[in-house]
């Protein structure tokens, strides 16, 4: 087993919630955190104890996990061979190149799926050439109506193809969605992509963002997601913790972005659980304003969360997460953008109901009673 | 046929991770899993750059418990298989 390059965490919130249970509880914790060769690596270094059955399926879900990331970093590997023969500029976001640059092996990190960042004039290039190679595109709006293509298109970033050996692609054709559109926060592809870096992987040369670009890139996501999974927190703490940082550029651009709240919230979630030592003008800097200091608590606590069913809709971290997006997002106008976000009709609804153009708006009032009743059904 | 004076090193576009110290591969080409035991993970990790196979050969002859005629025969006969399955190329 790859050795992470671990430090003594035995003290710290990471080291106990990881091992708090030794029985299916862990194995439930790892699943749902999406760190099970990360946990296997981690108890191995640090020869916890452990109950032998666990233990061996841990070992088993590593292997799968290490097994369906080979199968992902192959269909990298082709779509990036596709992508460099018609010139389509792409940057790997995640997944294969994370896994690979962070911890030296594909298969640490546990990815559903993968990641492409390309540019938005490029959609309807890739659309149609991932087609005719055979890729299934799991987003096709051919049935819908001009408002439901429209409706579709704004509250999208990506669109999902499958190849033929089950890889799951996103290709991301913007990086900021409505849920999360916040004033002044950009990421300009052209920009990112003059900053670009080449990963070599095996032979093969991946497109993946610039060390800082991708930092706050990765900020910005597991933000987005309320820090949701620790995969994203151990992510962060490897960056901050094993390379050097220019923090004064890095925050520089941090408030240029109005996006302070970001970094700090994910320098505080790092020391909470790492209990990490920043440089002194880090840590005066990181002094958390009382809204900031909120919105970690809330991430730390939607991390902490064992049953993912608490964040369903209704449930209790469904509206406390709505509370968090609503901290996270800054300008009164993009705040109001997200609620309305939250009734806007996605393509699964235009998929089950058939409703004329002209009577497009129902699609807002059908949206929340068809999840209130989805809600009681489940029930 | 490889030979001790040939020169060698991994094919591209592969996939590797390892999975209870040992690798595996997957290969683009033929879209299949290849397991590779500790001595055969030790090999792997040596020809990520071209080599020449009687250097690789003294190398291992160093490093393992092997004399250098079982040394030869197994080695060439495992990149042999390794050039069969597409995971490896002969540079010269």
């Amino acid at each position: 087993m790859t050795n992470l390059g671990w430090c003594d965490l035995t003290h710290t919130l990471f080291h106990q919630k990881l091992l708090e249970y030794q029985d299916d509880r862990f194995i439930q914790y790892i699943q749902r955190h999406q760190i099970q060769s990360i946990a296997l690596d981690y108890i191995e270094y640090q020869c916890a104890l452990f109950d032998q059955t666990v233990h061996e399926k841990l070992k088993c879900l590593s292997r799968e996990i290490r097994m369906e990331n080979l199968k992902a970093t192959i269909g990298l590997i082709e779509l990036v061979g596709l992508f460099n023969t018609h010139n389509i500029r792409y940057m790997a976001l995640k997944g294969p190149a994370l896994s690979y640059e962070l911890y030296g092996d594909i298969g640490i990190r546990d990815y559903q799926d993968v990641d492409l960042w390309i540019s938005e004039m490029d959609l309807f290039t890739v659309k149609s050439l991932l087609s005719e190679m055979g890729y299934h595109n799991l987003d096709s709006v051919d049935s819908l109506t001009i408002k439901q293509k429209n409706s579709f298109f704004k509250a999208m970033h990506h669109i999902s193809f499958q190849s033929k050996n089950g890889v799951l692609f996103e290709i991301h054709f913007r990086l900021i969605s409505d849920d999360c559109k916040s004033q002044y926060l950009e990421f300009p592809f052209e920009s990112f992509w003059a900053n670009r870096r080449v990963i070599h992987y095996n032979g093969s040369e991946i497109n993946v963002m610039g060390e800082q670009d991708q930092l706050i890139f990765l900020i910005f996501h597991a933000s987005k997601h309320g820090f949701f999974r620790m995969k994203w927190l151990i992510d962060l703490y490897t960056i901050f913790s094993q390379t050097p940082i220019n923090w004064q550029s890095l925050i520089e651009r941090m408030e240029q972005m109005n996006s302070r709240h970001l970094l700090v919230q994910s320098l505080l979630l790092i020391d909470d659980f790492f209990d990490t030592t920043f440089e002194k003008n880090v840590s005066d800097w990181i002094q958390p304003t009382r809204s900031e200091k909120k919105i970690k608590d809330l991430a730390k606590a939607f991390n902490l969360e064992r049953d993912v069913k608490q964040f369903r809709f209704c449930h209790k971290n469904y509206f406390r997460f709505i509370r968090y997006k609503l901290r996270m997002i800054k300008g009164l106008r993009y705040r109001l953008n997200y609620l309305l976000f939250l009734f806007r009709p996605q393509n699964k609804d235009f998929q089950k109901v058939k409703i004329n153009d002209k009577w497009f708006a129902l699609y807002y009032l059908y949206r929340p009673i068809h999840k209130i009743i989805r809600m009681f059904k489940k029930k | 046929m490889i030979g001790l004076n040939s020169v060698i090193q991994r094919k591209t576009g592969l996939a590797d991770t390892e999975i209870d110290t040992n690798k595996v591969l997957m290969s683009v080409e033929t879209g299949k899993y290849y397991g590779l035991n500790t001595l055969a993970t030790n090999i792997w990790m040596r020809i990520e750059r071209p080599m020449v196979v009687s250097d690789l050969i003294n190398d291992l002859v160093e490093s393992f418990d092997v004399s250098l005629e079982v040394a030869q025969t197994e080695v060439i006969a495992f990149l042999n298989d390794l050039k069969k399955n597409k995971l490896l190329e002969q540079i010269s």
